[in-house]
């Protein structure tokens, strides 16, 4: 038993040596099946460390550009009160409702990638540290529908109307999906808490303003191989928000209890 | 794992005194019914905005026999804030299961496996409930009695995480003896080593890697799979005197840093969260003295870069493998313990004393110091302590007095925050009032012009043993004029413990032993129970 016990020990020590693994590139393309990826960040003018997560943000978009969609969702504990030198309420009840559906995350920044929990995760949030990965994850797998978003501003009306279209690349069978077609703003010069204190001249990002869906979404036929569905939709944009910075988010998910995305597009 | 692939085969000749086995189980119920008051910030969590209720349950049930111990524990977390203080838990099951053996020679254990190797600094799987952390390690153990003195362990397995595992693996292995010269010797000693090295599963490796790749190349970084911790110490008793010294490496390891500086685009230098690479130690030491009513304690502890988790991607008190000890006094109530330090695993150079004596036969007085800083010598806590208490047969009285420093912007996250100087007065009274009766009156103020201002905690319980504590408190913020205060029964038979009581109880960073966690405001009844059976 000894011997045993002394072998044991000795084949730790020489298990030093290792093959180091090598850093990604990114060359993940799906050719035509290319599948988008969401992440929607929870964020709040109180939260001192979500400027550093907004930044790392802003470099996962640098990198995967079209093929990353951000939405920032303010609200819950670091949202409400604002700070005094705030103007604007970027929460809102949408916002609310999705803190009450999917729980207000541990700390604040922390997102949903595409609306999954990972292996290994028991929790749809993640912090900064892991969404680079995630979203490598998602980008490389094959898209199940491919979508088209068309966006038209009136600005004497300030009206914003579109209408998205989503093919089926395969079958899904019976499993329902529905499309979430959500309002963002790009841009908006507000105060925010940071680690050296409030900065007045902050430039908030990708701002979710509204879902026009719905936060549930609308329901979809059955998807099939070659299959166009399509949805218009025209909302009147409030007037303390910039038209010029206004942009749609669509995407194609599941619903309860797996809420998984599998395709998103945007549209300025 | 030729260790781990090795049979066992063990005596039955043990005999056991109730031929049926002994079986044992003790059930924990904690449960609030949340009262919305915005007021304390009682608000926007899914408890007070339309679940109403939450708690959390644990049963224990252990039956041993043959000469074997086997262990299950349910675990209940309805609409529970405890594994997440602003959302909710819904998740029941089996949260913990074992098998264990032990006889002179060898012994095992399967399961969910709590142990540590020395203080904890490079190994320790532990439970603490009041504060959500469960790292059990679910796997196998082996213990070998080489002989009387000299113990050697080994195990491996995964780490628990709520009703799940962690993927990466971890293996250690320990050694520990006890030299003595002598039986009628002064002097003996207790020496130690381990090991722990710990595998990161691919998909966490991937996931860093990803992570790693959108820094700028300036902190790009290769990380290994394989990080080692190594631990040596040396409990030394001469006399009077306890010496205890810990000296503890970790191998070239990937892990957070909250507060790392990182370059952007235009070159310009800011705080993020970042995944950096360094190998760490931590050497801790501590010496006792004690003469029938004299006690002298000092300790001593230097961190650098000891982040030891499952993954490198997890923070808070998620996926711990280590457990530094605090060097902060354990105080038990309300003001005294309103700022306490949480241990810095990326850099603390940290040293406490306290000195224990009697001036009379039944005065004790005590004397504490605690000073902690970062490694570039910036002030994190600081605490000064005096405490006499005078017991005769139907009183006992306390009084104390704390001066305390505490770097909030550290320990709290909060941007510019001044280094909060917090000044206590305590008085605390038990009268007995007759053989089973008795009345127990504690008043508390704390100065401060930082932070939330002053505060006063008063305090009256009346027992009537061994059954009833009736309890009414309050502490009241004269800054922001606000009360807090509490109402409580409590009814003890036997092992079993059930109290019922109206609680408004304030946010704040709760700490035990150095890991703290943000526990949020609450109002509204409280319902535990305790039993035994």
């Amino acid at each position: 038993m000894k011997i045993l016990f002394f072998t044991y020990t000795i084949l730790f020590l020489c298990s030093c040596t290792e093959v180091p693994p090598i850093l990604p590139t990114d060359n993940n393309s799906t050719g035509s099946k290319e599948k988008n990826v969401l992440i929607e960040e929870y964020t709040g003018v109180r939260c001192q460390n979500c400027p550093s997560g907004a930044q790392q943000l802003e470099a996962l978009k640098q990198i995967h550009g079209d093929r990353l969609t951000i939405l920032s969702i303010h609200g819950g504990f670091f949202a409400q009160p604002t700070n005094r030198e705030n103007k604007y309420n970027l929460d809102n009840a949408d916002g609310v409702a999705l803190i009450n559906l999917f729980n207000q995350p541990v700390g604040y920044p922390s997102a949903m990638v595409d609306r999954k929990i990972f292996d290994g995760q028991s929790s749809i949030f993640s912090g900064a540290n892991n969404w680079a990965g995630y979203i490598i994850s998602e980008k490389s797998k094959e898209a199940a529908v491919s979508m088209d978003l068309l966006i038209n501003k009136n600005t004497t009306t300030r009206q914003v109307s579109g209408q998205c279209i989503v093919k089926g690349l395969t079958d899904l069978g019976n499993q329902s999906y529905y499309l979430s077609v959500a309002l963002a703003e790009n841009n908006i010069k507000d105060a925010q808490l940071t680690l050296t204190g409030v900065d007045t001249n902050y430039i908030h990002r990708h701002v979710m303003r509204k879902f026009i869906t719905g936060i549930n979404g609308k329901k979809l036929d059955s998807i099939t191989l070659n299959s166009n569905q399509s949805y218009s939709f025209t909302i009147t944009i409030d007037p303390l928000w910039n038209l010029e910075q206004i942009y749609l988010v669509a995407f194609v998910h599941k619903n309860a209890p797996d809420y998984e995305v599998i395709q998103v597009v945007e549209k300025n | 794992m030729i260790l781990f692939s090795y049979s066992f085969v063990f005596s039955q000749e043990e005999s056991n005194s109730n031929p049926n086995g002994t079986f044992n189980a003790f059930l924990t119920t904690q449960t609030g019914f949340f009262i919305r008051d915005s007021n304390i910030g009682a608000i926007h969590t899914p408890q007070y905005d339309h679940q109403l209720y939450g708690g959390q349950s644990w049963l224990d049930a252990m039956y041993s026999n043959w000469g074997f111990e086997f262990g299950v524990r349910l675990d209940y977390f309805q609409n529970s804030n405890l594994i997440n203080p602003l959302g909710s838990f819904n998740k029941q099951g089996i949260g913990r299961w074992f098998i264990r053996k032990e006889d002179t020679k060898f012994g095992f254990e399967a399961g969910y496996i709590y142990d540590q190797i020395g203080t904890g600094i490079i190994y320790r799987a532990y439970e603490a409930r009041t504060q959500g952390l469960d790292n059990a390690l679910q796997g196998v153990k082996l213990n070998l009695n080489i002989n009387q003195n000299w113990h050697l362990k080994a195990f491996a397995g995964k780490q628990k995480k709520q009703f799940d595992v962690y993927e990466s693996l971890i293996k250690g292995i320990a050694l520990d003896g006890f030299v003595k010269a002598s039986d009628t010797s002064h002097f003996s000693m207790a020496p130690g080593l381990g090991i722990v090295n710990r595998t990161i599963d691919d998909a966490s490796l991937d996931n860093a890697l990803a992570t790693i790749a959108t820094y700028p190349k300036a902190n790009q970084f290769l990380p290994r799979y394989n990080t080692y911790a190594c631990t040596l110490y040396d409990q030394i008793n001469a006399g009077n005197f306890t010496l205890y010294l810990e000296s503890a490496f970790k191998s070239n390891d990937v892990f957070n840093d909250p507060n790392a500086l990182r370059q952007d685009d235009q070159g310009n230098l800011y705080q993020a969260p970042t995944l950096i690479h360094k190998s760490g130690h931590v050497l801790y030491g501590s010496i006792n003295y004690v003469k029938s009513s004299f006690g002298l304690t000092l300790e001593a502890k230097r961190t650098q870069y000891f982040s030891f988790r499952t993954r490198p991607q997890e923070e808070a008190n998620n996926g711990l493998i280590s457990f530094i000890p605090p060097m902060s006094r354990q105080q038990s109530y309300n003001l005294l313990s309103f700022y306490q330090p949480a241990t810095q695993e990326i850099g603390e150079s940290a040293f406490k004393g306290e000195l224990q004596f009697n001036l009379g036969e039944n005065e004790e007085t005590i004397l504490h110091i605690s000073h902690i800083n970062d490694l570039n010598q910036n002030k994190l806590y600081r605490e000064y302590y005096a405490e006499g208490s005078s017991r005769k047969k139907n009183r006992t009285i306390l009084a104390s007095v704390q001066y305390r420093e505490y770097n909030q912007q550290v320990y709290e996250g909060k941007p510019n925050a001044p280094l909060v100087k917090t000044f206590v007065l305590n008085l605390d009274g038990t009268f007995k009032l007759n053989e089973v009766r008795a009345l127990r009156v504690n008043l508390e103020t704390m100065t401060t012009k930082q932070d939330q201002g002053n505060w006063i905690s008063i305090l009256a319980e009346y027992s009537i043993a061994p059954k009833w504590i009736f309890t009414l408190s309050d502490m009241y913020n004269g800054t922001k004029k606000k009360n807090y205060n509490t109402a409580m029964v409590t009814y003890s038979h036997l092992s079993n413990r059930v109290s019922l009581g109206w609680v408004r109880q304030r946010a704040g960073i709760v700490c035990t032993g150095g890991i703290c966690r943000y526990e949020p405001a609450f109002n509204g009844i409280k319902f535990n129970l305790e039993a035994r059976f």
